[in-house]
This record gives structure tokens, sequence and C-alpha cells, in this order.
């Protein structure tokens, strides 16, 4: 039975019936982004900024108003910008197009659409984290010229609040870069109760004594500092959701948030790590039922494929994934398939283009 | 289509779950892939310590062929640096003992120069000290001047040296600490004893080596052997030694003064000395006195008669001459000289007529036992040959020799000595005698005497020629180079002990015909000439 929350993948427009607690930012952030072409977001990991553009501040424009191009670095952070230019022309691309400047592409796209531009930059650090000195420099020297040229295109940096020293190259070459920012802060405990209250009421899940089951929920999920991680509560209610149906028998519409439950589960120092254990231990199970031998710790294996060195997430196709694995321990292109589609199914993992 | 984790969150948890050996291997992949951008952006190849990192996960990672290719080339330039260093170590290593065996060859040639120029030194300080008559001194300083290294020149001169040193007959050199004053033979020969101004008495044997020192506390002035084989000494520090003849302190006996002189009676345990305070003391070997004489002036001469049975004491102004029975008692018989005296001693040779010798400033003159000078038989004729001669220094009898034939020699202070042998009857058929020879050395004569047989008469002067004459021969019968001023021999002559003022006795080999077999081994030893002429007591000469 697969989980009906969103666990840790982001909050699309589509979702924005399911999105509590972030109605303020939203609107700083729609504020920020009329107010100057340039608005830096950034804040900690797991406070939910993609959210926010993908989901919030989406939800705030008419599909006239705008065009927003979600650009990650990839392989590299100005290729994948024509990339996605390219792609959002109505269109087909114009034959000398790619030997066009970026500023001249966004021009031809705004032709084509007419609707403002709103390049959002998401996991910027991406481009410190991979990035060559060159590309940066690229980078910023494309930005600096199309802020300058007076089109209709908007720039929205979004970045980890801890590489945010990383950006003073960028800066040196565009002034104003740090002039309209925004940060990102924790969630207090009344947003997140919200959060919990509205997120169970929209999959239908009741909650007895709502009050108190929430508040023991939360204080379940404090970390030593007292705070409260939001990629654990997605966890956490999902094992909410989870025991009660594989250990207390319950079909998946009579699931219910009650006290009782709250204190079966208990208080767990890193939900998310004790999560990840169990998956790699169902995914090996899996494995061995396909009869790959010895698959003792090749689900880590794969996700430690996709982990940088900085410990951030690093995107790769799947024939880098199978090279990353040690030589003995080679699986088959299906089963590597198998573990990615499962990985996939359990959110832990998503497909991008 | 790529994969990526939902969120960053999930990456530092599957970072933290993942094993030590992942994130190293992890680490070996980005090792690699990045020196391979920096190998296509600047050649640079992987270093040692990065290949170390690598090389436990090389063959599980799935490296592409261009970094395989690093990874061997990085190794191979490792390699080819590894054998330049160590081809470059061992170069210097062997240019480094290169300089170090030329260093060492030229320090060994420069210290063999040296040795060779000091030998040199030695062996023409040893000619020297041959020509200067101290062939000791000569033989050691040749010893140390040879090696087996040496030049020609240096080689010649050495062989020169030895081949002298041979003809020398020195057969043994006896060290002390100061000048040699006494020497004597033991019994049989058997023992060699000197006295020294070291104040030790010393007993060698007739191989040269040291057996036993006996010790005063001031020079010795006085050897002699006493009945049964005890050692007598005197000394300066006031005191008689008795000693055992293999070392052993049998009796030692304070005097009132020092003590200058000592004879010891050829048969009875008494002792003869003459002290500083001009006393003349008998004394038995306990120590006790028998008697003492008081002289009014320095004591010239205190001994017994050869066959013990007169004691005569001598100085300036009186010649004292007493008979001693055989159970000891004294027989007074005193006389004055109205000349100064000057030497007096017994006619060696004969003890039916004793007569004393007195060499006074006005001449030489042989007294009977009365003081009157002598004209019965021919004594007659030899107090008329050298009768008012006042050029006589020494005066010297030989035993019989042959039987019944005194001989006389004397030494004249012009450097003449001569020697006179009584003769039974002349043609007259009246008891006479003859110079028999006289020999005038170019230089003053520092010791002249007979030796042990009487055969030979013994001649050394500043010369630093030493001449043997055989009387029956009538001729120098061997000669030796050196200095002597005492000597003494044994009794068959084979050796002869020598002093010369300098801190040596030395031993000389007379006959070779009869030698005892250790002495012919010891002279083969010297015939093979650089060998120790006494490996015990090998030692060597530095120049000043």
């Amino acid at each position: 039975m697969d989980s009906p929350f969103k666990f840790l993948d982001a909050y699309e427009q589509e979702d924005v019936e399911q999105f509590f607690g972030r109605e303020k930012e939203t609107g700083q952030l729609y504020n920020a982004v009329f107010s100057s072409n340039l608005t830096l977001l950034y804040g900690a990991s797991g406070t939910g900024k993609t959210s926010l553009i993908r989901c919030g501040l989406a939800d705030k424009f008419y599909d006239s108003d705008w065009l927003p191009l979600f650009i990650r670095r990839g392989q590299d952070l100005n290729r994948s910008l024509s990339r996605s230019i390219r792609q959002a022309l109505e269109r087909a691309a114009p034959e000398h197009f790619s030997r066009l400047s970026i500023t001249e592409q966004v021009q031809q796209l705004y032709w084509d659409h007419y609707r403002p531009i709103y390049l959002i930059f998401d996991q910027f650090e991406e481009l410190y984290v991979h990035g060559s000195a060159a590309e940066q420099e690229t980078f910023y020297q494309t930005i600096a010229r199309l802020l300058t040229s007076g089109l209709q295109a908007k720039v929205l940096i979004v970045i980890r609040e801890e590489w945010i020293a990383y950006l003073d190259a960028f800066e040196r070459m565009v002034p104003g870069l740090f002039e309209n920012r925004l940060r990102i802060e924790r969630m207090n405990d009344r947003n997140i109760f919200r959060v919990i209250g509205g997120t169970a009421r929209y999959h239908g899940i009741p909650i007895e004594e709502p009050a108190l089951t929430i508040r023991n929920i939360i204080d379940n999920l404090r970390d030593r500092n007292e705070r409260v991680d939001l990629t654990n509560l997605q966890v956490y209610l999902d094992r909410l959701w989870r025991t009660d149906i594989e250990q207390n028998g319950r079909r998946a519409e009579k699931v219910a948030l009650r006290p009782s439950l709250v204190r079966q589960v208990g208080k767990l120092d890193n939900v998310l790590a004790l999560f990840l254990v169990e998956q790699m231990e169902q995914l090996e199970e899996k494995l061995r039922a396909r009869e790959v031998s010895h698959p003792e710790g090749l689900p880590l294996e794969i996700l430690f494929a996709l982990v940088s060195e900085e410990q951030t997430k690093s995107t790769k196709a799947l024939e880098e994934i199978r090279r990353a694995l040690p030589e003995d321990r080679r699986l088959s292109e299906a089963n590597l398939r198998f573990c990615l589609k499962e990985l996939q199914r359990i959110k832990i993992i998503r497909p991008v283009e | 289509m790529k994969y990526e984790l939902t969120h960053d969150t999930i990456a530092r948890q599957i970072y933290e779950q993942a094993s030590e050996q992942l994130k190293a291997r992890r680490r070996a992949r980005l090792i690699v892939q990045r020196a391979l951008e920096r190998y296509q952006e600047r050649g640079v190849l992987l270093r040692q310590e990065d290949l170390d990192e690598v090389r436990p996960y090389e063959k599980s990672i799935r490296f592409s062929s261009a970094e395989q290719q690093l990874i061997r080339e990085s190794r191979n330039a490792l390699a080819a640096a590894a054998r330049r260093r160590r081809n470059i170590a061992l170069g210097i290593i062997a240019l480094l003992t290169f300089f170090l065996a030329v260093a060492l060859w030229q320090w060994k040639s420069a210290a063999e120069s040296a040795a060779a120029q000091r030998r040199m030194r030695l062996a023409l300080q040893a000619d020297r000290e041959l020509n200067a008559g101290r062939p000791s001194v000569a033989f050691r300083l040749a010893q140390s001047a040879h090696s087996p290294r040496n030049d020609h020149s240096t080689r010649s001169l050495i062989e020169n040296i030895l081949q002298r040193l041979e003809e020398s007959r020195l057969y043994a050199d006896l060290s002390h600490e100061g000048p040699v004053t006494q020497l004597a033979f033991g019994p049989q020969d058997s023992l060699l004893i000197t006295g020294s101004a070291d104040g030790t008495v010393r007993l060698w044997d007739t191989l040269g080596r040291l057996r036993h020192t006996l010790s005063h506390r001031a020079p010795v002035t006085g050897i002699d052997l006493g009945t049964g084989s005890a050692l007598v000494s005197t000394s300066l520090d006031s005191t008689i030694g008795i000693w055992t003849l293999d070392g052993q302190a049998q009796l030692r006996i304070p005097q009132p003064a020092p003590i200058l002189s000592v004879d010891a009676h050829p048969r009875l345990p008494l002792l003869l000395t003459a002290a500083a305070d001009r006393q003349v003391r008998l004394l038995d070997f306990e120590g006790n006195l028998v008697k003492s004489f008081p002289m009014e002036d320095t004591i010239l001469t205190a001994q017994f008669s050869p066959d013990g049975s007169y004691f005569l004491i001598a100085s300036p102004g009186m010649v004292w001459v007493q008979a001693i029975k055989a159970e000891g008692k004294l027989i007074l018989s005193r006389f004055r000289v109205q000349r100064p005296v000057r030497e007096a001693s017994f006619v060696q040779s004969d003890d039916a007529r004793l007569a004393t010798v007195v060499i006074g400033k006005s001449g030489t003159h042989i007294l009977n036992s009365e003081g009157i000078v002598d004209t019965t038989g021919f004594y007659k004729f030899l107090n008329e040959e050298i009768g008012d001669n006042p050029k006589i220094k020494t005066v010297r009898f030989s035993h019989l020799y042959p039987a019944q034939r005194p001989k006389l020699l004397f030494v004249s202070s012009d450097s003449l000595i001569q020697w006179w042998t009584a003769r039974e009857f002349d043609e007259q058929n009246r008891p006479s005698g003859n110079i028999d020879y006289r020999i005038h050395p170019k230089a003053e004569v520092t010791w002249a005497g007979f030796s042990g047989s009487n055969r030979y008469v013994l001649s050394a002067s500043g010369t630093h020629w030493a001449e043997f004459w055989d009387l029956d021969e009538r001729k120098v019968s061997h000669r030796l180079q050196c200095i002597i001023h005492k000597a003494v021999f044994s009794t068959k002559d084979q050796y002869m002990l020598t002093s010369a003022g300098d801190h040596s006795a030395k031993l000389w080999r007379l006959r070779t015909a009869g030698a005892p077999k250790e002495f012919q081994v010891l002279l083969q030893h010297f015939d093979e000439r650089l060998r120790p002429l006494l490996p015990e007591e090998k030692q060597s000469f530095q120049l000043d």
C-alpha cells in the first residue's frame, strides 16, 4: 500500500489544497518578485523553499502572467538554461537558435509567449558543488547581461543558506544580488500544527482528540534543539499511517490519528534514518526474490551513487549509477531499473529530465 | 532519464549510513576523475599518495580507459622517478666512495711518507748512537726503524748497523731508572746483579730478563755475595739489606750513617762496611757489630783479602791490615804510611806473601804486611820497575795465571797501559819479571783489567772502543765498540757485564763456543737481526 503523503517530494501547484503553513512567506515572495527583476531566496535545508515557489508562488499567478522556467544545473548550468528556453518555445526553434545569446534566446521566448518569463534557478548550490569556475563565470555574465537588457524576464535564485557565502563572486558581477532577498525561516509550532491538521484533513484521515494528538506528534518530532524538521514530519505521518495498517490491522480508509497510535510509534530520534534502513532491508528482500545473490547493501550503494561528496543530492543517469557500483556487485540493467523503480515508489528518488 | 534523491536531507542520511569502504572507494574514484581533468588540462599525473589511496579499490572501480591509462602512466612515471632517484643516490654514494678512497689513499701515502721519514731519522740516530759507543741504544733504534716498507737507503743503513752490532757482541741491556753503579755475577754465573742510584738492586737471568727488584730508599752503594748465597746490599739510606737470591728480604740492618761500600767475607758470615761517619764496621750476618774502626780521614777502601785471612782499611794517611783467625779472632797489624795513599789493595795471587800496593803521590810501591817496601823475590824487581813512578793511576793484580806466575797491570795517568809478568828466574837464575806489553790508547783509559779467567786484559778508552788482549797470543783477540766505566766477568769469560754511567748495564757475550742452548737460540735471533733482542723487553725509542 503506497503512502498518501507527499513525503519528501516538493509540493507542486496542483498540491495547493494540501499546502499549509506558508501563507505569509508566499505573500512576501510574491511581493519580492514584483519589486525587482532579481530575487534571492534562501533558507535551511528542509524548510520548503522549492514547495514555496512551485506551489505557493505559482498559485498566486494567473497563467497569462507567468511563464516559469525551473532550471537545475544538470551537467552545465548555462547549457541547461539554454535548453530550458528552447524547450519552452511554443514553435520549433529557428535554426540559428543555438548561436543566439541567452538574452536573445529569452527575447525569442518572450516574443513566442508574450508573458513575463521567470527564470527560477532552484538548488543553485549545485553550481558550486559540481560547477567549474568557468561555468560560474559564464553564468554570472549571462545574468548580468539579461538583467540590464530591459526584457520582461525575472531571475529567482534559490539556494541553501550554508552556501550563501559562495555568492560573493556573483555579487561582484551583479551588485544588486542581495538587495532583494528573502529568508525562509523554520516553521513555528502553530504553523506545524496547521500543517498536520490540514494534511490529515486533506487525506481524509480523522484526528481523535486533535489538540492532544497533534501536540504529541510535534513533541515526538522535536530534535535536541527543540526544532521540528518538515521532512521528518512527512515521514512520521507516513509511519503513523503504516503502523495503524500493518500492526493494528486497520484498513487504509479506517486509519485515524489518535493519542494511542502516537504513543505506539513513540519518539523517534531519527525517523528518516529508521525509515531508510527499513526500506533498504525490504528492497534487499525483493532483490533476493529476484535471485540476486548477496544483495546486502546494494540498495544503499545505489543511493550512495546519488549523493555528492558534499552530502547533497547528485543527479545521475542509469548508466552512471551502474558504473558507480563496484565491479564485483554488478547488477543487471533490469534489476537496477527495478531498484530505481522501487526507490521511486517509496519517494526516496525521483526521475528528472 | 536521470535520477536524483528527493531531498538533500536523504543525501545526508545515506552518506552517514554508508560504510567507510564505500566512502573511500568514492574518494578513490573522485581522485582519478579530477586527476584526469588536470591531466587533460595541464598534463599533471597522479601523485604517489593518490595512487596509494586508489590502489585498494582499483579492481572494484570501473575506471574508463582514459582513467586506466592515466593510472598506468602515473605509475610508470613514478617508478621511473624512483629509479632516477635511486640511480642518483647510487651515483652520489659511488662518487663519495671514490673521493673517500682517494682521500684515504692520500692520507695513507702521507702517513707512509711521514713514517718512512721517521724511520730514516731513527736509523740515522741509531748510527750516531753506535758511533758514540752506545750499541744497545743503537740496536733499539735500529729495531724501531725497521720496516718491510723501508726504502733501499734506510734498509742498507739498518743492515749496516746490525752488522756492526753483531760484531759488537752486545747481548742484553739491563735497564734502571738511574745510573748503574754496581755490577756482579751470582753463583755459577747464573745470575746478574746490578745496583743503581735509582735505589734498586735488580736480579736478572742470563737472558737479560728481570727476575727481582730489591728496593732501598736511596742510591745503592754496594752489593756483594756472602756465604750461603746471601746477597748483601748497602745504600745511602743507612741500611744494609740481606736478601735471598730469589728476591726475599732476610734482614734489614739499620746503620748510624749512610754506607759507602761493603765487602762480604769469602768464607765466614762477616761484613766489612765503610760508612760516611768515617767508621769501618765489622758485622756478622745477624747485624751484630763485631768491631768498629774509627778513621781520621776519608776511607779509601775496606776489603777482605782474597782468601779471607786479612782485611785492609785504607785512608790517605793510614793503611790498616788485620789478620782474622779461623774462628774470627782478630790480630792487630796496623801501620802508618808516610806518603799520602791513593789506593791500596791485596795482591790477588799471593796468599803466602801478603803485600799491599800503595800508590802515593810520589810513586807506587808494593808494601809487605809490616808496611815496608817489599824487596823479596820478584817483588823486588817489580818495585824496581814501578818504583818512584808518579804516573801510575791504577794497579790491578791477576789471579794466578798460569800457576805461580802473578801478573800485574798498571795504568799510567798518561793513558799508558802496561802489564808485567813475574818470572821465577832470569838468565842468571834469579827471581825476576818483565814488562810483557805496552799499549797506548788515543784517549784516556776509562777502564782496564783482567778477565775472569785472567787470560785476557780488557782495555777501554775514550775512543769508544774496548779491546781484548789475549795474553797467551799477545794480540788483540777482539774489539768492541762501547763505553766502559766498570766491568765484571763471569768466571770462564763467557760474559762480561759493564756499566758506563748511564741508566743501563750491558751484558756481552765473549765466547760463543760452549754457550748454553738458550744463548745459541738467542744468538740465532740476533743473527736474524731484525728480531727483538729480548721479546719481553721490546720497546720503541722516540727521537727527541
